[in-house]
């Protein structure tokens, strides 16, 4: 008998929409601590998914049942519409995996590292192909021993690459990296959507989800506590922004017009701060207020909530 | 040979290669012990044989503890997991390169006890040696998988290797002479693998040996050890880092 979730993955592959990784109320017990407490996951073929929380919320277990390493203890799991737990070499073919913890080979130059991985698939890329993939700089012919922390994160991505497969697993794929070697990593994973390649990205890091992410599911303690994408994740575009101006020295609080008034409160260096869900209607009634009266308005901020508010505000209660 | 095998083996050479630490180990230490125990004791056949089982034993079983933890440790051989290849080729490849090595050391020590000391080794001799040389490879190897699904932490293997290796060394007479030693010490000495494979390696250099050179009872107590190697291994040993 076929579980329906085996069905459902079977059916129209190869469509913009087709599930890559479909899981239900995937679960894994380490003796009586639920690292993933049920977990429902729908990746689509082509986007960029980022799975984000804080360490020990179970995101590398998560990343380990779905790659095949590890064993579930419960729930329904298809990969490119086959079990993990029951996959064999083809299957493995089509998949790349960049772990938490690993390093290329230390003795072996990054070039001879990535030739040695390609010999492992059927049709693996060139392995120029994959170090320039991978934003790696410097031609690969250091030794892997000398390469910097955010440098053997590039090998390992050049690694995950050079088999040439479809869906690609990123565990912290910048953990220790230089700011400006993260931003590069994230274009060359960004760049990955352009090959038509699949992205299952574990960070703590939700400027690393925002920058390269179509779609970010928030974990914390083994469960999802929101999905969305970077725009609209736990009610970003609905929530308020923050309005703040200086107040026009002969102005008083009382004198502002009606939208701008409500809720308004001023600091002692008259910095006038508000929340709206409507700031365009805010500052549509300033500008004309400002202007009838001569009066600059300075330092004018709109600001919607951050990101990392937002997720904060998610994984504050559950750490 | 499956070419993925012959693929793995070249890189793990190329590997061992580029530790200078290895190649002194594997390939100096029996040689510089040859010249010296046999300037003390005099014997040359006989440490040719001793020191042809300790490459043997270095390459195979000593270097795989250090490079099995290393690699787990670095998380490499998780990473060779999730690749589209099977565990048995990735030890086949380690195997097929610690095979070279062993052979490479024992020719050297041949070698040399041939050109310093004229020992000649007889072409029909030449089949036993191989036969022991690949028996003690394969053994020690199994062995070498075994003892690394214990140890831990890379910084613990040689510590671990030297500890169980050199008390063998010594009580099996690699160094010290064979007839200098207690009969209850090597009595003991016979119920582990590193005398018999010692003294299957000697035989073929023995100018007194009349027959194929083959110690049949030897080599199976070594392939005993290795069998029993192997079933450890295979129901202990872990590529994961974390367990």
């Amino acid at each position: 008998m076929r579980s329906p979730l085996e069905t459902g993955a079977a059916t129209g592959i190869g469509g913009a929409r087709t599930p890559v990784i479909v899981a239900r109320e995937l679960r894994m017990a380490y003796g009586r601590r639920e690292a993933v407490d049920g977990i429902d996951l729908d990746v689509r073929r082509g986007e960029i998914f980022a799975f984000v929380g804080p360490g020990g919320a179970g995101k590398t277990t998560t990343a380990e049942i779905l790659e095949g390493l590890r064993r579930r203890t419960g729930g329904e799991v298809s990969v490119l519409g086959a079990d993990p737990q029951s996959a064999r070499a083809e299957w493995r073919a089509r998949i790349g995996v960049v772990l938490q913890d690993s390093e290329p080979e230390p003795t072996l130059t990054v070039r001879e590292c990535l030739s040695l991985c390609a010999g492992y698939y059927p049709r693996p890329r060139p392995v120029d192909e994959a170090i320039a993939l991978a934003g790696l700089r410097g031609g690969g012919d250091a030794r892997c021993r000398d390469l910097s922390r955010g440098e053997k994160r590039r090998v390992d991505l050049a690694l995950a690459l050079v088999g040439d497969p479809e869906l690609i697993f990123l565990d912290e794929p910048t953990s220790g990296s230089h700011p400006a070697t993260r931003r590069t990593a994230w274009g060359a994973i960004a760049g990955l959507r352009k090959l038509g390649k699949t992205v299952f990205l574990s960070t703590r890091d939700m400027a690393e989800a925002e920058a390269v992410a179509d779609r970010i599911a928030v974990v914390a303690a083994g469960r999802i506590v929101a999905t969305g994408t970077p725009r609209t994740l736990g009610g970003r575009d609905r929530v308020t922004s923050r309005i703040s101006f200086t107040l026009p020295y002969s102005a008083r609080l009382s004198d502002l017009p009606e939208p701008a008034r409500v809720g308004a409160v001023v600091d002692g260096a008259r910095r006038v701060s508000l929340r709206s869900a409507a700031p365009m209607a805010v500052l549509g009634a300033l500008a004309p207020w400002a202007q009838e009266h001569g009066w600059p308005l300075r330092d004018v901020e709109v600001n919607p909530p951050s990101l990392e508010d937002v997720y904060l505000r998610l994984t504050g209660d559950a750490r | 040979m499956s070419a993925v095998v012959a693929h793995q083996a070249r890189y793990e050479l190329l590997s061992f290669w580029r530790r200078p630490q290895c190649r002194f180990l594997t390939l100096v230490v029996p040689v510089a012990f040859l010249v010296f125990l046999t300037a003390v004791f005099g014997d040359v056949t006989y440490y040719a044989g001793q020191l042809a089982a300790v490459g043997v034993i270095s390459a195979a079983m000593a270097s795989i503890v250090v490079s099995a933890t290393v690699e787990r440790e670095n998380g490499i051989l998780k990473r060779r997991r999730a690749a589209p290849v099977p565990a048995t080729t990735l030890v086949a490849g380690r195997l097929t390169s610690a095979a070279i090595v062993a052979a490479a050391t024992v020719a050297v020590i041949v070698l040399v006890a041939w050109v310093a000391y004229d020992v000649r080794l007889r072409l029909a001799d030449l089949p036993a040696l191989v036969l022991a040389t690949a028996i003690g490879t394969v053994s020690f190897a199994c062995l070498g998988y075994a003892v690394a699904s214990f140890v831990r932490s890379a910084r613990a293997a040689i510590p671990v290797v030297l500890g169980l290796l050199v008390p063998l060394y010594l009580i099996s007479g690699v160094l010290v002479p064979a007839d200098e030693l207690p009969s209850r010490v090597l009595a003991v000495a016979d119920a582990f693998p590193v005398r018999h494979l010692a003294q299957a390696l000697c035989a073929p250099l023995e100018p007194a040996t009349t027959g194929s050179g083959v110690e049949g009872l030897d080599l199976l107590v070594v392939a005993a050890w290795g069998l029993a190697g192997f079933v450890v291994a295979a129901r202990h040993f872990s590529w994961d880092p974390r367990s």
